[in-house]
């Protein structure tokens, strides 16, 4: 159907019922799917670190290199076997790394938080702490003008301690998708959970952006004070010249 | 806002094109890219795009020569990098043809933004998703340094930059660019190079630096020069600061 302006608008026709396809929306089936050596047990860390995209998978991808962390421990799977969720582990057992590419539907979200604190039991003392980014044109603000990108921004759960050092996410700027489902039940079932948002120019993984999350190295979980800055610098560097990075259609 | 981002050819009630701005987002996509004028000398300089391991490096450049006194750096799209370098050297020797003699870095730089331009007022087309830096010599002599922009606007600059973080960049020259420095050859290259070390952040190896004198033809510079002049500059930049530390000792006591 044409507009007034020349543009064409969608129309959907009601004198013809659309015969249901395949594409049609399925009830969410995430499937564990445990490597070998975990097995089918639960978890119990002191830390559960979640990163939501491609720039937080990307630090702490980086980060979990650093440590050494063991392999893959159990995978989330969607009815077709795509890895929605893939779960790590640190050498001590104590944190437990979540890392997340795939963008997951709002309507399969409480079904997959379900599923991923079924295996992961968070107890008194267990800490969450989510990652996630964003561009900065979704950051409502008086002047973009004066924030020096990327700049981190976070959001806490009552039962969670102050974080200092990081300004908290103002209104109206939100948080959304997998990290502010993950925090919603955090903050029901009273579970310290903290939030950070790294706002930046592109939501591709580049070193500037890897770098903003560099701020939360002093802290727990990411703290590791026995590798040199030259080391995560130069892992940084050949995670971003990894072929999943390199891609031609920008120059 | 969606009703309004779809067309090229429609104005958003508060007088927006988005898709021109959305062009300029996928500028940002593209590595950094700086240009610097001096008073004999116009320098362009690079971010290296990292390439895969069977790619022939030689076929992946963001900087282009147009005429023998024209060239372009440029961040967005690599295909629309593509037909706007074809476009605009064919329209460098037409001129020659026509009117016997070399553009003018004015004349090319309004020609490509004519180009853009038109792509942001036609039915069925997108803009291109391209900004470039466009330098060289006149044939009087004069040096310039031009940008474009995916909405077709040009303007002369004096230092600029353009894609990945071009913000950061441009505080950096705005800050750092003097006479002094544009009087002398040696130090512009230094400052496309510490304006590009603001942002690169593996040194020299992921640095393009394309130099361009009076008369001559455009020089890229060997690695081992661009590494020797990076070098230099940590050198000056680490005594800089040391020089602070002493100065903030003896203050304090």
């Amino acid at each position: 159907m044409a507009a007034f302006f020349g543009e064409v608008l969608p129309v959907i026709s009601r004198a013809v019922e659309d015969e249901e396809s395949e594409d049609e929306f399925i009830n969410p089936e995430f499937i564990w799917k445990p490597s070998d050596d975990s097995g089918s047990k639960q978890f119990s860390p002191n830390w559960l670190v979640m990163a939501v995209g491609a720039v937080p998978a990307g630090f702490l991808q980086c980060h979990m290199e650093l440590t050494n962390s063991l392999g893959n421990i159990v995978e989330i799977n969607d009815s077709k076997e795509k890895t929605i969720i893939g779960f790590y582990s640190s050498t001590c057992g104590k944190v437990i790394y979540c890392i997340s590419s795939t963008y997951i539907l709002p309507d399969k979200l409480w079904c997959l938080i379900q599923k991923v604190f079924e295996v992961v039991h968070c107890g008194e003392n267990t800490q969450v702490c989510l990652l996630d980014a964003d561009t900065v044109y979704n950051y409502h603000t008086h002047s973009i003008a004066k924030l020096s990108l990327p700049f981190l921004r976070h959001l806490k759960t009552s039962k969670h301690p102050d974080v200092p050092d990081i300004d908290a996410l103002s209104q109206p700027n939100m948080a959304k998708g997998l990290t502010a489902a993950v925090m919603s039940y955090c903050q029901l079932n009273k579970i310290a959970a903290a939030l950070y948002i790294c706002y930046t120019e592109t939501v591709l993984p580049d070193a500037a952006t890897l770098l903003a999350f560099s701020k939360l190295t002093g802290e727990e979980p990411f703290k590791t004070s026995k590798v040199p800055k030259e080391e995560s610098l130069s892992r940084i560097k050949l995670y971003l010249q990894s072929p999943a990075n390199n891609q031609t259609l920008y120059i | 806002m969606s009703r309004y981002d779809r067309a090229i050819t429609v104005f958003s009630p508060d007088g927006h094109l988005f898709q021109v701005e959305y062009a300029q987002e996928a500028v940002k996509k593209g590595s950094t890219a700086v240009g610097v004028r001096g008073n004999n000398i116009v320098v362009l300089g690079v971010e290296k795009k990292s390439v895969a391991k069977l790619q022939e490096e030689r076929t992946v450049r963001k900087i282009c020569t147009m005429d023998d006194h024209v060239c372009m750096a440029f961040a967005g799209l690599t295909a629309d990098a593509r037909i706007i370098v074809n476009k605009a050297r064919i329209e460098c020797q037409s001129h020659r043809l026509t009117v016997e003699d070399p553009v003018t870095i004015e004349y090319i730089t309004r020609y490509i933004a004519t180009v853009k331009q038109r792509y942001t007022q036609s039915n069925g087309r997108r803009p291109f998703g391209l900004s470039a830096l466009i330098m060289g010599f006149d044939y009087d002599g004069t040096p310039n340094l031009y940008q474009t922009d995916p909405s077709g606007t040009y303007h002369a600059w004096k230092a600029n930059a353009i894609g990945r973080s071009a913000k950061t960049v441009r505080e950096f020259l705005e800050e750092h660019y003097n006479a002094d420095i544009a009087a002398s050859d040696e130090e512009t290259v230094k400052l496309a190079v510490k304006a590009l070390l603001e942002v690169v952040q593996s040194g020299s190896k992921s640095m393009e630096i394309a130099i361009m004198k009076r008369n001559q033809p455009l020089k890229m510079l060997e690695v081992d020069e661009v590494e020797k002049m990076v070098t230099e500059i940590e050198k000056q930049k680490q005594e800089e600061a040391e020089k602070k530390q002493k100065k903030a000792k003896g203050s304090a006591t």
